[in-house]
């Protein structure tokens, strides 16, 4: 029958246990003495589960159960196994004068605690439970997703007390609250959400609060993962949480009034409510001088849309509008295109998904082969297509600036979301011309307006429209001037600065 | 926490529409159809006129649209006209409410179609685009109203930029100045009896805001938004009478079918030519959000018909709304709008009804509202 | 609701794949940039148009003959490989005969046809315009691009116009269209005039030695870069125009006030330009001989009875027109013209050399 009750217990573990959140210590019902056994059980063929007897004459037996993997061991042996060798009193709390000596309220907790590296001490029929996590860690890096060339070059890590480290030193403020949650049934992993108490709108903080802790799932290793969970419209390209790892980007985030999540095991922190507007920005627009900024932040658009529409425009005007070709082109287009045994469709579609193959290939390939790669992809196939009459030497040039063009979007999601809407539209301008790219481009923007981010509108400030918003989409307008936080996060507080730039009043 | 919010903020936040994009919606409104075919009826210089007085006169009717949206029962929504007009009234009314609708939006996108198929498509069917239309109007449409209303931002952004593509025709080589004379004319010729009507018609289109009174947030100023939305359509109507009269001259005009898609086609841009590729499939923005706005309101017809408006809306109405719809549509396309006398009489019949809405709804609810008020008030 | 128009999507993407029947898919059509029109003397209809070559064929000057200019171009369609498109015509050449005969049938059915843009040059031409171009395309295989840059040369200083004008002052009851003439000669094509129209019905030209004179006053503000006159032994250059037309009610006349401002590029007369006097003689004259030779050409203008400088539009005031309907035709030969110039040379530079 005890294969019966570990299955059961094995059973209710992994069918994924809601994120619960968890409250700074409360004094609870003492465990008992039975439940260092079903402890022990839960160990069971855990090779690096340990279990320690220390006796001492005043404090009496005190049992300690940890996983060696998870904690330290020299911690555990100087500020644990020592003091309680030579315990002086009764009572654990005076013996050991850990940080983080916590009492449990039950079995299951302890053994939550356990695996997430905290030493369990079962003494006097009361589990308690000490973090003593191993500070395994990578060092703080530059960020490689976002490298800046002026600017902080530190980065998150995937230790999540050290993430919220570097945030809470850039927001030295009480009001800069953080919830902790577990989520996910197998993996528990630490999620905390932060946000600043005095301006974030408390209806957002609510809605994040209650997606957070109605995340099912067993085992969630990225904080994408969770944000699918979150999400209001998981069909949808475009993302709808933002992810940095880059701690100013999460701080001024939080700064404007958003909701950031730092989850544990991936450098990458989430934010919400984003607008579409937002994946275009780019931390370095705010270090560069504002014309030049508000100068990239426009090439970035028109990046985007050239890289979207280049092709498909080609394409319709080589198969619909002839009329529309300049005539000093038209000839060429002719000459060069009258080789080609394919339309103008097929020969872009093949042409782009030779691209995306390259491209793809490119992130598997080992370092050592990747430069062959390049050189393979671009000016062999390239040159040799086009000699061999599969492809016309304008849609080689059209492709390969639309590869570049389509790496100035800030963000990497949104590149590949805009890959999936350029094929599409390459279906429609095939089909009817500059009509149905038409058609198409109206179709996405139906998507936006109906889209939201944590149930804000995705496509403010466009739709609904706020006018002082657009200081700092389109545009970066001097900071001396945005003196209001984003309209459409509603914040608390709408005020960044009173006008004059003095010193914020503290709300207390 | 709404302390410091703008007004427009505090009524997005509230899941309605500011009252400042009431100037989007008259103006667009306004535009849609008329943009392409005004000039063709207004041809002789001295119907500039025409123009800036009917927008006077459109501009105190507005008036009357503002008063009316601003009372009580107009905030109510259905429960508002059913105090107005009686539970019975109210529903026999969206019968012929709802074929109004219906038959305004068919003329306006057809229109579109047949000017699409045209100068684009001539060899593809003048119906074949409908469904894709279709399609995306429901898309919009299914949003929902306050959604839909929001697009009209987008709708504004995506069509307006073309008008200012016509100022260059504002200019010598291709304007001719003189041909603005005689602009006071001592004997009008011309058929002033067609002429200020169709420009009346061609200001009508914000009625059907007395319908959505309760969607806009409560803001003082009403008026000076629909107002303002006025006098952009007026400008707007003016910019492309002028381009037109000046480029081509009051004979020439006589014998051009569309002369704002005549003049598109003659825009030049450094490396862009024959424009009418890309400016006809932008005004797709407008009738696809004109059409998912005019979807909605059948819907919300239907139901006050059916009885169902005070029950929850359920996706059957909006899915009946616009297969009645495209039905309605595809019917006077295919077998009413063979020919060209056909098309001049849909588009006569556009003028008239339209025009006679915008004349008299305005008025006719603002009147009832303050015999009610009387009536209340009274002793 | 979703699922219904993911079903609709289907059933529409799957009913008309390809919802137009024709193809304008580039490389299979051939869009032409040129085409000439010639009436024969049996009233039958020639066209002729060059096709653009691909690889491994030749520029092809086709010609097909017909009563009507849509019937011959399903003759030309028949005798070429891929399908001939209208949507890129830059020029239509037309050759005298037909111009005398009347072309508005045929620039009416350009009009209508929607590919067709209104920016399309028109011109007249004089002599075997098919064998020159037989000829031209045998040895430049770009004749065709090259005459369409010719146009856009000449666009300020010669008669170059485009459908849309030449339609505008056709409708127009107070201005005559012109198109620009020119004569095959010698293996070359060259401009030779102005050629008048009254109606659609071209009526005489503007020989080659007064045509300066009329594209001074032809439009409103002009700019030439030099403006060459051998009797008077000078060529000003850099000359910017600016003319205004009035109607004079008391004289019954017309006014047209020239305001020319240059410079004096080349003289090889005899006068001493450095001299004050002399270069006040010299401008006096050049202004009176100025006078003189564009009233002339005004003059025959109104011998023919047409109007291509549209100095009826001066006849119309803000409140009414004067000659309403066809009354201006009528009067444009009675009237007086009196022609003034004020001719503002900035740079006379030149003096003889010391003896």
């Amino acid at each position: 029958m005890r294969w019966l009750a570990r299955l059961l217990a094995f059973l209710r573990q992994a069918s994924g246990t809601d994120g619960e959140r968890e409250k700074p210590g409360t004094a609870g019902v003492p465990a008992r003495r039975a439940d260092a056994e079903s402890l022990k059980r839960a160990f069971q063929n855990i090779h690096d589960a340990e279990c320690v007897e220390i006796e001492n004459d005043r404090l009496g037996k005190a049992t300690l159960l940890y996983i060696r993997s998870l904690i330290d061991i020299r911690q555990l042996q100087e500020f644990v196994i020592a003091p309680l060798q030579n315990a002086s009193g009764a009572d654990l709390r005076d013996t050991i004068h850990a940080a983080h000596l916590t009492e449990m309220d039950s079995p299951e907790q302890a053994e939550t605690a356990a695996f997430k590296g905290a030493v369990i001490v079962l003494a006097g029929g009361r589990l308690w439970s000490i973090s003593l996590a191993s500070s395994l860690s990578r060092a703080v890096e530059p960020s490689k997703q976002e490298a800046v060339i002026h600017g902080p070059q530190d980065s998150f890590t995937e230790q999540v007390e050290n993430n919220l480290t570097l945030i809470r030193r850039r927001l030295a403020a009480s009001s800069l609250k953080s919830e902790r949650f577990l989520v996910g049934g197998l993996s528990h992993t630490t999620v905390i959400l932060l946000y600043v108490e005095s301006l974030t709108n408390p209806e957002l903080v609510r809605i994040a609060r209650e997606k957070t802790a109605a995340v099912r799932s067993d085992a969630i290793f990225d904080s994408s993962h969770l944000s699918q969970f979150m999400e209001d419209h998981i069909h949808s390209v475009f993302p709808q949480f933002q992810q940095t790892d880059r701690p100013d980007a999460a701080a001024a985030a939080l700064a404007s009034g958003k909701v950031v999540w730092l989850v544990e095991n991936t450098p990458f922190a989430l934010i919400a409510p984003i607008t579409f507007f937002d994946l275009f920005q780019s931390p370095e627009d705010y270090i560069h001088r504002w014309p030049v900024a508000s100068f990239l932040r426009g090439v970035r658009f028109f990046a985007f849309l050239f890289a979207m529409f280049l092709i498909p425009f080609y394409v319709a005007i080589t198969m619909h509008h002839y009329q529309m070709v300049p005539l000093d082109l038209l000839f060429v287009v002719l000459e060069s295109r009258s080789e080609i045994p394919f339309n103008p469709f097929w020969e872009a579609l093949f042409m782009m998904l030779v691209l995306e193959i390259l491209k793809e290939a490119s992130l598997r390939m080992p370092s050592k082969s990747g430069q062959t790669l390049g050189i393979v992809g671009g000016i062999v196939i390239g040159q040799a297509g086009v000699e061999a009459n599969i492809a016309s030497n304008l849609l080689i040039i059209h492709v390969a600036v639309t590869a570049i063009a389509s790496f100035l979007i800030p963000n990497y999601l949104m590149t590949n979301s805009s890959k999936l809407i350029q094929f599409g539209l390459l279906l429609l301008a095939a089909w009817l011309g500059l009509w149905g790219i038409t058609l198409g481009l109206i179709l996405v923007l139906i998507h936006l307006n109906g889209l939201t981010s944590l149930k804000q509108p995705y496509f403010a400030p466009l739709s609904p429209f706020y006018g002082t918003d657009w200081k700092d989409t389109v545009v970066r307008l001097p900071l001396k001037w945005m003196s209001r936080r984003p309209a459409y996060l509603m914040p608390a507080d709408p005020y960044r600065f009173k006008a004059g730039g003095s010193r914020p009043e503290r709300k207390d | 926490m709404r302390r410091g919010m703008r007004a427009e903020e505090r009524g997005a936040a509230g899941g309605l529409w500011p009252a400042s994009l009431g100037w989007l919606f008259v103006n667009r409104l306004q535009v849609a159809f008329y943009i392409l075919f005004l000039p063709h009826v207004l041809l002789y210089p001295y119907m500039i006129w025409a123009i800036v007085i009917v927008g006077v006169l459109s501009h105190f009717n507005l008036r009357l649209l503002a008063g009316w949206m601003r009372t009580e029962e107009a905030r109510l929504g259905y429960e508002g006209f059913v105090r107005l007009l009686g539970e019975r009234a109210a529903r026999a009314l969206a019968v012929p409410g709802a074929a109004a609708v219906l038959l305004d939006s068919a003329i306006v996108t057809l229109d579109y179609l047949e000017v699409t198929h045209h100068v684009l498509f001539p060899s593809a069917g003048k119906l074949t685009l409908l469904p894709l239309l279709w399609l995306a109007a429901l898309y919009l449409a299914g949003q929902g109203m306050l959604l839909a209303g929001r697009f009209v931002v987008i709708a504004f952004v995506g069509s307006v930029w073309i008008a200012a593509l016509f100022v260059q025709f504002l200019f010598p080589p291709v304007a001719e100045y003189r041909f603005l004379l005689p602009v006071f004319a001592g004997e009008p010729r011309g058929d002033l009896a067609l002429i200020l009507p169709t420009v009346w018609a061609a200001l009508s289109g914000p009625q059907y805001l007395a319908f959505v009174a309760r969607r806009f947030a409560p803001a003082g100023g009403m008026f000076r938004w629909l107002a303002l939305g006025n006098a952009l359509s007026v400008l707007e109507y003016t910019l492309f009478f002028l381009a037109v009269t000046l480029s081509f001259g009051t004979e020439y005009l006589r014998k051009i079918d569309y002369p704002v898609v005549q003049l598109i086609r003659y825009i030049q841009l450094p490396f862009f030519e024959r424009l009418e590729t890309i400016l006809l499939p932008a005004h797709m923005i407008l009738y696809v959000f004109l059409d998912a706005f005019f979807i909605l309101f059948l819907r919300d017809a239907l139901r006050v018909a059916a009885g169902a408006a005070r029950k929850p809306d359920r996706p059957r109405w909006l899915m009946a709304a616009a297969v009645l719809w495209v039905a309605f549509v595809y019917v006077i396309g295919r077998f009413f709008w063979t020919t060209e006398p056909q098309h001049r009489l849909w588009i006569r019949v556009h003028t008239w009804l339209s025009g006679t809405l915008y004349a008299l709804l305005p008025s006719f609810l603002a009147l009832a509202a303050v015999r009610r008020r009387r009536r209340r008030d009274g002793p | 609701m979703r699922a219904l128009a993911a079903f609709a999507t289907a059933l529409i993407l799957a009913g008309c794949a390809w919802i137009d029947p024709a193809t304008h898919v580039v490389e299979e059509i051939s869009p032409t940039i040129l085409m000439y029109l010639h009436q024969s003397e049996d009233a039958e209809l020639e066209s002729t148009i060059v096709v653009p070559a691909v690889k491994n064929e030749n520029k092809q000057v086709l010609t097909a003959r017909g009563k009507m200019l849509k019937e011959t171009r399903l003759k030309l369609n028949f005798r070429h490989s891929r399908e001939l498109k209208s949507g890129q015509l830059r020029m239509l050449f037309l050759s005298e005969a037909s111009a005398r005969g009347g072309i508005f049938p045929c620039l009416n059915t350009l009009l209508l046809d929607q590919e067709i843009s209104d920016r399309m040059y028109l011109a007249v031409v004089r002599g075997d315009f098919t064998g020159f171009l037989r000829e031209q395309i045998r040895l430049q295989k770009n004749y065709d691009r090259i005459l369409y840059k010719r146009f856009r040369h000449y666009e300020h200083q010669l008669s170059s116009r485009n459908l849309h004008f030449f339609l505008r002052d056709y409708y127009s009851p107070y201005a005559d269209p012109r198109l620009p003439l020119f004569e095959v000669r010698d293996g070359q094509m060259i401009y030779v005039g102005t050629a008048l129209f009254l109606d659609d019905r071209m009526v005489g030209a503007i020989p080659g030695e007064a045509d300066p004179f009329f594209q001074m006053i032809a439009n409103g503000r002009g700019y030439f870069p030099n403006i060459p006159l051998p009797e008077q032994d000078v060529v000003l250059g850099k000359v910017t125009t600016d003319r205004k037309i009035k109607y004079d009610a008391k004289k019954e006349g017309i006014v047209i006030t020239v305001h020319l401002e240059g410079q004096v590029d080349e003289y090889t007369g005899d006068r001493n330009l450095g001299d004050p006097q002399e270069a006040d003689r010299f401008i006096r004259g050049l202004k009176e001989d100025l006078e003189e030779r564009i009233l002339e050409m005004v003059r025959s203008l109104q011998e023919l009875s047409v109007d291509p400088l549209g100095a009826g539009l001066s006849t119309v005031t803000l409140f009414r027109e004067r000659f309403p309907g066809g009354e201006w035709r009528k009067r444009w030969p009675e009237l007086t013209v009196t022609v003034r110039v004020d001719l503002g040379l900035n740079n006379l530079g030149m003096s003889k050399p010391e003896e």
